[in-house]
């Protein structure tokens, strides 16, 4: 498995590169985002992790450069301290995941080993902990105007509209979504609130960002399916 | 334990009312805005017996003031009544003759109120508007009641209880923009309108999307107000210099770019701990606010906390950024004095809103705040006048809360040795939601001078979990353990000290008592021999002396004082002494004579030792009892060191337990937080409370949880499914 970690402290970047060593990836290191980007033109990642604030090209240039390219692989995990970008336009512009800085070790563990999953196996271990609420949704077809308004799916989770967001960023939520016509017929599962978004004043609906945990054995065909029928950008998309 | 009003199908509803029809009336508005479990009570005393075997999430109901049981003690019965905590009130009343009642309903945790009518269409609308609310508000029971609470205050110009429940509702949800802006709207009402400019700028700060409120409230109220510069955010927050350490230079960067924008011109930042607080030392002044990582080169945050906090800078505010702080960690950091945790990767609103809240709450509090710590300095010196004086001058204080008050006139009593008095307030503050952390010290302090040491370790045990690095607290741990005979527990407490500050003295010194009693003496002497000074060795075996012998182990007390001698001989002559004499009255009260008098002989007649007279007349007086062959001892025994009395037996003679004191039920009370339960704990009326609604609470009526009852009794009516 290789790993790119792109962070212009040194050290910052040889500690997450120490740390991914000791999981058993072969990690490389630069020093920029056009370093980064150079590095993930010629070799192949398994996953990338990159600072967002460097000198000369950022990681939102890099993301974004990236992603032109290489839409839904390698995973790219930003790290940092201090987010320019809300979270919400991280995951629309395809970014997999969020660490703080300094890293937790513990939490890049656990990141990194789920983004690395193959997308067969990523989403077939249900939580240990309870979740939160539970969503029941019944939709007409996904390619509705109306639908998409409400559900809009990505490559590693879903926007879904809600009236009231009393729920946290980091809780669990449970969901069972139908389909009456449709590629789609059903998806149920459990995700993590990654954003959530009040309505006051916001040109979308409001509602959360849901990072899938787990899908159920019935929902996940159907799934794998959407993922393979398109390159799909979004990880979760705005709406 | 979150309900969601509006989860029709799932939230059985009660309806209390004595007329049928206006019982029906209100079941059908209900049941048409799609709730399917209603149920029904004729009378309060129906929908009590109702509560006590139904599960029930929201409750309409009127006033009944001339009822035997009323709207009142209902919502007492389910503020105190752990297993109907979470169940929603909503009164319905008679607009001009019975509001009065409203401040104290919203005290005792009042969802919602609507005036009564007898028409389908109001009432309807009365329920829709609640909804909306309830929506508007995310669901969450607090803001909605809020929202109930404000309009009422602001209609009956209650503006001094509107500017509390503003500040309360603030520290609840730190950061809200939304409540910054009805904190500015009281403020103007309450005539304080400087403040209320700051607020609708930090308003704005966090959520720049507010400036057309912003400006609506500034054109209402604040038109006339001159010598605004409306444009300038120079100072918004009014604080000038701010100490950034983090080892990431993109968050040292980001944080003084936001600063510089709100007007902070002296920013300085340092990637490591050690340097920082060099800094900090050398410049002798606090700074405004220190926005810290927690894992730091150089000096590490906890350490860096403690150091700048030692240093004397106790006002300055602290916000630790970081995602590496462990969630068990938290309590422990708001008694060092941290104001907020920011979590990791932070956005510019984050930030903003979490340092405009740490500063607000370090502003107002800021007063109260200095005033305690002065208070508890006072206490210490001894000055009561001083102190009762400014004792008072926080009971006049609108913004000091009702727990707070309680728990500093505990404080007070508890130097004034009457511990019971003490014990009381400080369980009643509790209740009030005061800080549990030092309230439950204080009430486990009085519990130990009122000798209950089981329920006194209960409180500090219970003070520890919920922060389990103060050492001081953990050493007390061990020493009520030793008194409980429970010596495993007190080793277990004394190496918890030791583990979080392996150079801390007292731990030390506890840790050689134990040595010394397991019989481990050379590493006992060891460490006796690198410690400055030894008192609590003293104290630690003379304690567990009397432990041991008031469990008739006297052979085993002998032992202890014993192998005490031999250690603390050699470097502390004067301490050893000291505990020979107290084995030779340790010999005495077993009856060994024998043993006894020939200790005392040594200390008797030698003229050096600051005991000397003390074992002369105790041996003189063991002579006599030798002849004449009377038991010596009787009562209880005497206490000769000077710095055990904190925990001794005989400080204080309790005839009986006036304390109450259930910790578990009390811990119950306090489990309901801020925030749970609609305004409750939020609220308090500052403006006179009617005594007519006093009286609606005077008494409580019988509640008997029977939740495994299902049969409803005869007389109400249950419809619906």
């Amino acid at each position: 498995m290789k790993a790119l970690v792109v962070e212009d402290q040194q050290l910052f970047r040889e500690a997450v590169a120490d740390e991914l060593t000791f999981y058993g990836f072969n990690a490389s290191t630069a020093e920029d985002g056009e370093e980064g980007l150079m590095a993930a033109s010629v070799a192949d990642y398994d996953v990338i992790l990159s600072d967002m604030r460097m000198p000369k090209r950022d990681g939102r240039w890099f993301l974004g450069e990236l992603r032109k390219t290489q839409k839904c692989a390698p995973p790219f995990i930003f790290m940092t301290g201090f987010t320019d970008l809300t979270p919400q336009d991280a995951f629309e512009m395809g970014a997999d995941g969020f660490l703080g800085k300094p890293v937790d070790s513990d939490r890049l563990r656990a990141v990194v080993s789920k983004v690395c999953k193959p997308i067969e196996t990523r989403w077939e271990q249900k939580p240990d902990s309870p979740a939160k609420q539970i969503f029941v949704r019944n939709f007409d077809s996904i390619e509705s105007e109306f639908t998409k308004t409400r559900i809009s799916l990505g490559r590693g989770g879903m926007f879904l509209a809600a009236d009231e967001t009393p729920l946290r960023t980091g809780d669990l939520v449970e969901f069972k979504i139908h389909f009456k016509e449709g590629p789609f017929r059903s998806l149920e599962g459990i995700g993590t609130i990654v954003w959530k978004r009040d309505s006051c004043l916001e040109p979308y609906l409001s509602g959360y960002g849901i990072d899938f945990e787990f899908l159920t054995e019935e929902s996940l065909p159907e799934w794998l399916n959407h993922l393979r029928s398109k390159e799909i950008v979004p990880f979760v998309p705005k709406s | 334990m979150r309900f969601l009003l509006n989860d029709t199908s799932n939230v059985h509803v009660l309806i209390v009312e004595p007329a049928a029809s206006v019982r029906m009336l209100i079941t059908d508005i209900l049941r048409s805005l799609g709730y399917r479990n209603l149920h029904s009570a004729g009378s309060g005393k129906d929908a009590v017996k109702l509560l006590e075997v139904e599960e029930i999430h929201w409750v309409i109901l009127p006033l009944m003031a001339t009822e035997s049981v009323n709207a009142l003690q209902i919502l007492g019965l389910i503020l105190n009544e752990p297993s109907l905590n979470h169940t929603a009130t909503t009164l319905l009343l008679e607009p001009n003759s019975e509001d009065y009642c409203l401040p104290l309903a919203f005290e005792m945790g009042l969802l919602s109120w609507a005036p009564k009518s007898y028409i389908k269409e109001s009432l309807a609308s009365e329920f829709q508007d609640l909804m909306k609310c309830f929506a508007l508000n995310h669901g969450n029971v607090t803001l909605t009641a809020a929202d109930y609470l404000r309009r009422f205050l602001s209609e009956k110009r209650m503006h001094l209880s509107r500017q509390s429940l503003e500040q309360n509702l603030l520290s609840c949800f730190p950061g809200s923009a939304k409540l910054l802006l009805n904190m500015a709207e009281a403020e103007v009402l309450a005539g304080n309108e400087a403040r209320a400019i700051d607020l609708l700028s930090q308003a704005e700060i966090i959520d720049e999307r507010l400036g057309p409120t912003c400006k609506q409230l500034r054109d209402k109220y604040l038109k006339n107000v001159s010598n605004i510069n409306l444009s300038s955010r120079e100072n918004t927050l009014g604080i000038k210099t701010v100490v950034v350490i983090d080892p990431d230079t993109d968050v040292l960067f980001a944080a003084t770019e936001m600063l510089q924008q709100i007007g902070v011109n002296s920013v300085e930042t340092f990637e490591n701990g050690l340097l920082a607080f060099n800094w900090i030392k050398q410049c002798g002044t606090e700074p405004d606010l220190i926005i810290m990582e927690w894992r730091l080169p150089g000096l590490s945050g906890p350490l860096l906390i403690q150091r700048i906090r030692q240093e004397g800078f106790l006002q300055v505010p602290i916000i630790i950024a970081s995602s590496l702080v462990k969630r068990d960690e938290k309590p422990l950091l708001m008694e060092m004095g941290v104001d907020e945790v920011l979590e990791k990767p932070f956005d510019r609103t984050t930030f903003f809103s979490v340092i405009i809240w740490a500063i607000q709450q370090n502003r107002v509090p800021t007063e109260q705040k200095s005033l305690e710590r002065k208070f508890r300095r006072l206490i210490h010196a001894g000055q009561n006048a001083e102190a009762e004086r400014i004792l008072a001058q926080l009971f006049a204080d609108p913004r000091v809360n009702e727990g707070s008050k309680k728990g500093l006139q505990a404080e007070y009593l508890f130097s004034q040795a009457d511990f019971n008095s003490a014990c009381d307030l400080a369980v009643q503050a509790l209740k009030l939601g005061g800080d549990s952390l030092s309230l439950l010290n204080i009430v486990g302090k009085c519990l130990l001078k009122l000798n209950q040491f089981e329920k006194a370790l209960q409180c500090f045990e219970k003070a520890n979990s919920l922060c389990s690095i103060n050492i001081e607290r953990l050493l007390t741990i061990a020493e009520i353990n030793i008194k409980l005979d429970r010596t495993e527990a007190a080793e277990r407490a004394c190496d918890a000290a030791l583990h979080l500050d392996a150079a801390n003295g007292p731990a030390l010194q506890a840790k050689c008592g134990i040595d010394i009693e397991s019989g481990d003496l050379e590493k006992a002497k060891l460490g006796i021999g690198m410690l400055d000074s030894v008192p609590r060795i003293a104290s630690y075996i003379n304690n567990r002396a009397i432990a041991l012998a008031r469990a008739g182990r006297y052979e085993e007390s002998i032992t202890l004082y014993k192998r005490a001698i031999l250690c603390l001989e050699p470097k502390w002559p004067e301490l050893g002494t000291t505990v020979a004499y107290n084995l030779g009255l340790a010999y005495a009260r077993y009856g060994d004579y024998d043993s006894a008098l020939h200790i005392l002989k040594d200390l008797a007649y030698e003229p050096k030792l600051g005991i000397q007279r003390k074992a002369l007349a105790l041996f003189k007086k063991l002579e006599r009892t030798v002849k004449s062959g009377i038991r010596l001892f009787q009562e209880e025994p005497e206490d000769h060191m000077g710095n055990v009395d904190e925990v001794s037996e005989t400080s204080v003679k309790v005839e009986s337990d006036p304390v109450k004191l259930c910790l578990d039920s009390l811990m119950v009370k306090i489990a309901a937080k801020r925030g749970d339960i609609g305004c409750y704990l939020i609220f308090n009326s500052l403006d006179e409370i009617a005594d007519r609604s006093k009286d609606l609470i005077k008494s409580t009526p019988r509640f008997t949880h029977r939740k495994a009852i299902a049969t409803v009794k005869s007389e109400t009516l249950k419809t619906g499914t």
